[in-house]
């Protein structure tokens, strides 16, 4: 039995890829810990994870307060980030945890790609073989920018936590974020050729479909919404998310005259007053209400991207940050959707997107060879994790 | 100065499919067209995959950025060749 250890940080796109991959394993008679934020732990213990906090539930709902000030340009908001977050004390805390739990031999380390900074100095400091998994393409678009970062931003906190472990300091930083063992990516190869695509060293093993570790019933609201034709709109679960995107995506349905299902964990982003046949919902299961949406308006997030084309429902994103002007950008090339960035966000703009895809004659049987394209990658992701140990 | 044309034109291009914005003129700020830091990942990221050409790391930190100035960047670190010509 091998022990895995996952370390993730981020929103639900981050964390519930882990949580399934987690759940595979599992299955497949490992021990399986994951390392993550507080509010994750009911998911985590529902798939029979071992959990550890690297947070409490309020460090987390500060940490996602803060997140909107990456948007902007500057290394130094970074560092301050990092600083103001508590976030080196937290990769030192996810050091400990690793060393203390893994069982020489019989262990593998697996962490996001990025951030996951304590997988590879603990895998470095006890010769356990690490993993690194991206959730999206951006992620290794962003290596050189990463390493920049580190080297220049925050070399001597990163190697006051090695000093900890009994490490030198970092002398390659280039090579130090490539020495995980394993590289994988979770998104599919034809999503990964529509854009720049990922390193020769990286296993795409397709879409992860972490929303389906939630097991809540469709709402009766949310059913009958749907029968009468309704979209979806989600800004995803976290809230890196422009404080207009629900504005603009609540005032186009109206304006097309939709009813809409608002998907938004946090109800202050969402308007408070809603138009008719518009309702609001902390969450729903995207894996079963997501074929029966008539499209799709969202904030351009890999997982809720990928999720669409798989249920063949036309998509519209309203993409501000992060990796979502490049998916947009690759739906977009692929005929799969359609793209705004903010400053297009406006009713005369969003609604002929909208009404173009309410009425997208064949987009099914155009997004079909891609939907099969997208079936779960997340067990041949868990076959080349337990491989790791063979290696 | 022909090269340096196709370049801001190669320029416009891409930040026209990165952005989601019509750009047409060399004058045109990065930023100010709604662009940010991760945008620019993707720009120079775009520009490694589809010219071969590595622009500098510092370019991502910069604080303004025109279509003209991106051209000359690309001029400096190497010559412009589509990614499908090498062999």
């Amino acid at each position: 039995m091998t022990t895995v250890i996952m370390v993730t940080h981020g929103t639900h796109g981050d964390v519930l890829p882990f949580v399934s991959l987690g759940r595979i394993l599992r299955g497949r008679g490992h021990r399986v810990e994951i390392l993550t934020h507080a509010p994750f732990e009911a998911v985590a213990r529902r798939e029979g994870l071992e959990f550890t906090p690297i947070d409490t539930e309020r460090d987390y709902e500060r940490y996602l307060a803060d997140t909107p000030l990456l948007l902007g340009a500057g290394l130094e908001r970074w560092r301050r980030f990092y600083d103001a977050s508590g976030l080196f004390d937290q990769i030192r805390f996810e050091c400990e945890v690793l060393k203390a739990r893994h069982v020489p031999g019989e262990t593998v380390f697996v962490g996001r790609h990025t951030t996951a900074i304590s997988t590879l100095f603990a895998g470095e400091a006890l010769e356990v073989p690490t993993a690194w998994i991206a959730v999206t393409p951006l992620q290794y678009m962003s290596e050189r920018a990463a390493v920049h970062m580190y080297r220049q931003s925050m070399s001597d906190r990163l190697d006051a936590v090695r000093a900890m472990l009994g490490l030198a300091p970092v002398d390659d930083w280039a090579a130090w974020f490539t020495s995980a063992r394993l590289h994988l990516g979770l998104w599919p190869e034809w999503f990964d050729r529509a854009g720049v695509p990922a390193p020769s060293r990286v296993r795409l093993t397709g879409a992860p479909y972490g929303d389906d570790t939630f097991v809540e019933p469709v709402p009766p609201e949310a059913g009958r919404l749907l029968d009468r034709g309704a979209v979806i709109v989600t800004g995803g679960t976290g809230r890196m998310i422009h404080e207009r995107f629900y504005p603009a995506a609540v005032a186009a349905c109206a304006a097309a005259r939709v009813p809409a299902l608002v998907v938004a964990r946090h109800r202050d982003l969402v308007p408070e007053r809603l138009p008719d046949g518009v309702s609001w919902f902390a969450h729903l299961p995207f894996h079963q209400v997501m074929a029966r949406a008539r499209a799709v308006l969202h904030h351009g997030g890999i997982g809720t991207a990928v999720r669409a084309v798989a249920a063949g429902v036309p998509q519209v994103l309203l993409a501000h940050g992060f990796d979502r002007s490049d998916n947009g950008m690759r739906l977009a090339r692929l005929g799969l959707g359609s793209w705004l960035p903010e400053r297009r966000w406006t009713p005369g703009e969003i609604v002929p997107l909208l009404r173009e895809a309410l009425v997208a004659d064949g987009y099914r049987a155009r997004a079909a060879t891609y939907a099969q394209a997208a079936q779960p990658g997340l067990r041949p992701a868990a076959e080349a994790v337990e491989a790791l140990l063979n290696s | 100065m022909a090269m340096l044309h196709v370049l801001e034109t190669e320029v416009m291009r891409l930040w026209s499919e990165i952005l989601g914005v019509a750009v047409t003129s060399a004058d045109q700020d990065f930023f100010e067209l709604g662009g940010q830091s991760l945008a620019m990942v993707q720009f120079l990221a775009m520009v490694e995959s589809e010219f071969q050409i590595e622009l500098p790391v510092e370019v991502l930190f910069v604080e303004g950025l025109t279509v003209a100035e991106a051209a000359r960047a690309i001029e400096k670190s190497g010559t412009l060749t589509p990614a499908g010509e090498h062999s």
